[in-house]
């Protein structure tokens, strides 16, 4: 993110006094770092779009409220965060199933139009149930302990601790499954060398656990 | 992003790399398409607000003046002559009885007077009699028929001082023909005028305008009137008769709205507030609104004193300041008290959107001044506020009127 690790204080300015040319800027430059968040804390697309413009719009009614001396990507990731917990928060009325049978996670088919690189894993995290995910988004991804995320999420540590335990558990379930489904769709086809495949994560993957 | 776990899990490991490094997503339009309508609405809203306030006080001056100007071009000077002959016909019947009762105390003067308790029983309904004719023609509001009004309480004193009666008895005769003869305004104005009572008062007839103080304190709620919070509310009013029993009012009213309900009770979809109001048990609200309602008055009774009236209107809700308080089920660390405080300003209005209902007794301290206590129930038809209540409002209106003579 270079340059745009801390906001120019015209483009700030800009926004503050609600030139509409400067949020756009702000808006289209940081477009890409704030949407690779709400993607994985959203159930898909549509939902990270929805987080994407509500957490934009709190930064930019509310970007007198930043500190200019610090720098600006992890306020707008902060920002992001809280927005899509505070999303999720909002959907516990009608929580998802967590039933890991009627997930989709077959797909189309894995291995021809995917390689497991970062779109099929943020599809793996999106499909988990919204408790796990955002669990495993707090924990695994950004770093908060079991303690903040109980008190982010209006659960308790326990809770989070089981939750994170059961999103792994689902998320390598979701890659053996879709290991399989590739081999099956890899082995018909003669001379294949399956590395072409995979991804070279998916391939450290399951080199470290065997 | 802070990492404050160092955790090593493999798969959180695996997920964490594998998701570092996004691909270039181009922004996308339509997104920014949404995002700049509703960062124009938000500018939209603020540097306007104040105009709501300023608009609805200028709307009632408006309404006001026009209503004046329309009387001051209808209420020719041939209808009041009128309405006083009207006047002064009946109030020369009362005199001719009151004429005909001071007689008969008169001839019983030296020594004969019975009772003079008769005497008085039946001055008084004379005083009644020509004080009601004196409500019932509210179109000619005159000084004659007020003067003639006052009459029979002068008769009264007179009667209980025997020794004046003769000459008040007097005066009464000779007044008689212009009762009968229904002589103009200025004649019978003349002659009254030399009655010892007759005093200024014969000048402070009232109007159609009337204007009022009023001060409610009022129980606020979204679910029931016992779940309620007190308020109150103040302003001004002013409202004009348009005819014998009905009456046209307007005002402005500055009231402080408290109240407290749980999250089923806020119907908005917008976030933040619904996302919020979703995670919280209560939410407590301290709303200041500028309430200018329009309402219709009937009076209902046609006595003497105190007067009853139905009163039936719209209001329109400025809402000017909202506090929220999210009383959440749980702390979180950036609200480690549980609560969460969100204050908007000048972002609501609710246009005739406030149906008033109230009924109100009216008392009068003097010719001019009367007290009103009325209660009233204010019915929302659509949400209030940024939560979208059903807020409704029942208290008890304690207003001072003030007539203002024609």
């Amino acid at each position: 993110m270079n340059s745009l690790e801390y906001l120019p204080d015209k483009l700030r300015e800009g926004c503050i006094s609600g030139e509409r040319g400067s949020q756009k800027k702000l808006y289209y430059d940081f477009y890409g770092f704030a949407m690779a968040i709400c993607l994985r804390y959203a159930r898909d697309r549509d939902e990270a779009n929805e987080i994407l413009n509500e957490g934009f719009y709190k930064v930019l009614t509310s970007l007198y409220r930043y500190d200019q001396n610090k720098p600006f990507l992890p306020w707008l990731g902060r920002v992001m965060t809280n927005t899509a917990i505070d999303h999720y928060r909002s959907q516990l009325r009608h929580p998802a199933t967590d039933d890991i049978s009627e997930m989709d996670i077959h797909g189309e088919n894995p291995a021809i139009d995917s390689k497991l690189n970062y779109d099929d894993l943020i599809k793996l995290v999106q499909n988990l149930p919204p408790g796990y995910r955002a669990v495993f988004n707090l924990y695994a991804i950004d770093g908060f302990t079991h303690d903040e995320i109980a008190a982010q999420l209006g659960i308790s540590t326990g809770t989070s601790k089981s939750n994170l335990f059961k999103a792994r558990q689902k998320l390598v379930a979701m890659l053996d499954a879709q290991k399989q489904q590739t081999e099956r769709v890899l082995i018909p086809i003669p001379n294949n060398d399956n590395e072409q495949y995979e991804s070279k994560p998916y391939r450290q993957f399951l080199q470290a656990r065997s | 992003m802070i990492m404050n776990n160092t955790n090593q899990n493999h798969t959180d490991n695996f997920f964490k790399q594998g998701l570092s490094s996004p691909p270039e997503v181009n922004p996308s339009d339509k997104n920014w398409g949404e995002m700049e309508r509703r960062l124009k609405l938000e500018s939209k809203r603020r540097p306007m607000a104040w105009i709501y306030p300023v608009s609805g006080i200028a709307a009632a001056l408006l309404v006001v003046f026009s209503l004046w100007l329309l009387t001051e071009k209808t209420g020719t000077e041939s209808e009041r002559l009128e309405g006083a002959k009207e006047s002064g016909k009946k109030a020369g019947k009362n005199i001719v009885e009151i004429e005909s009762q001071l007689s008969r105390i008169s001839s019983n003067k030296e020594g004969k007077f019975t009772s003079p308790k008769i005497g008085t029983t039946q001055l008084s309904k004379s005083r009644s009699s020509a004080y009601r004719t004196f409500k019932s023609n509210p179109q000619s509001l005159s000084s004659q028929s007020f003067t003639y009004s006052r009459l029979p309480i002068t008769v009264l004193k007179s009667a209980r001082y025997l020794n004046i009666h003769t000459s008040v008895s007097n005066k009464f005769a000779s007044q008689r023909n212009i009762g009968k003869s229904n002589v103009p305004v200025n004649v019978i104005n003349a002659g009254f005028d030399k009655t010892p009572d007759s005093d200024s008062q014969s000048n402070t007839h009232t109007g159609k305008w009337v204007l009022s103080l009023a001060l409610s304190p009022d129980v606020n709620s979204v679910k029931g009137i016992d779940k309620g919070d007190f308020g109150r509310s103040v302003g001004m009013g002013v409202s004009y008769k348009v005819g014998k029993f009905l009456s046209l009012g307007t005002g402005i009213y500055y009231s402080k709205k408290l109240y407290s309900a749980d999250k089923t009770s806020y119907k908005v979809q917008e976030k933040p507030f619904a996302t919020w109001t979703s995670y919280s048990k209560k939410i407590d609200a301290d709303c200041r609104v500028i309430d200018i309602p329009l309402n219709v008055s009937l009076q209902m009774t046609n006595k003497t004193e105190n007067k009853l009236y139905v009163t039936a209107g719209l209001s329109s809700y400025i809402m000017l300041s909202e506090k929220y308080e999210f009383i959440y089920n749980r702390p979180s660390p950036a609200f480690p008290t549980g609560r969460r405080e969100y204050t908007i300003r000048n972002q609501n209005k609710h246009i005739l959107s406030v149906v008033n209902l109230g009924l109100a007794l009216e008392k009068p301290l003097s010719n001019q001044v009367s007290l009103v206590i009325e209660p009233y129930a204010k019915l929302p038809l659509s949400g209030i506020g940024q939560g979208e209540t059903n807020l409704k409002s029942f208290g008890v209106g304690i207003k001072l009127n003030y007539s203002l003579i024609e």
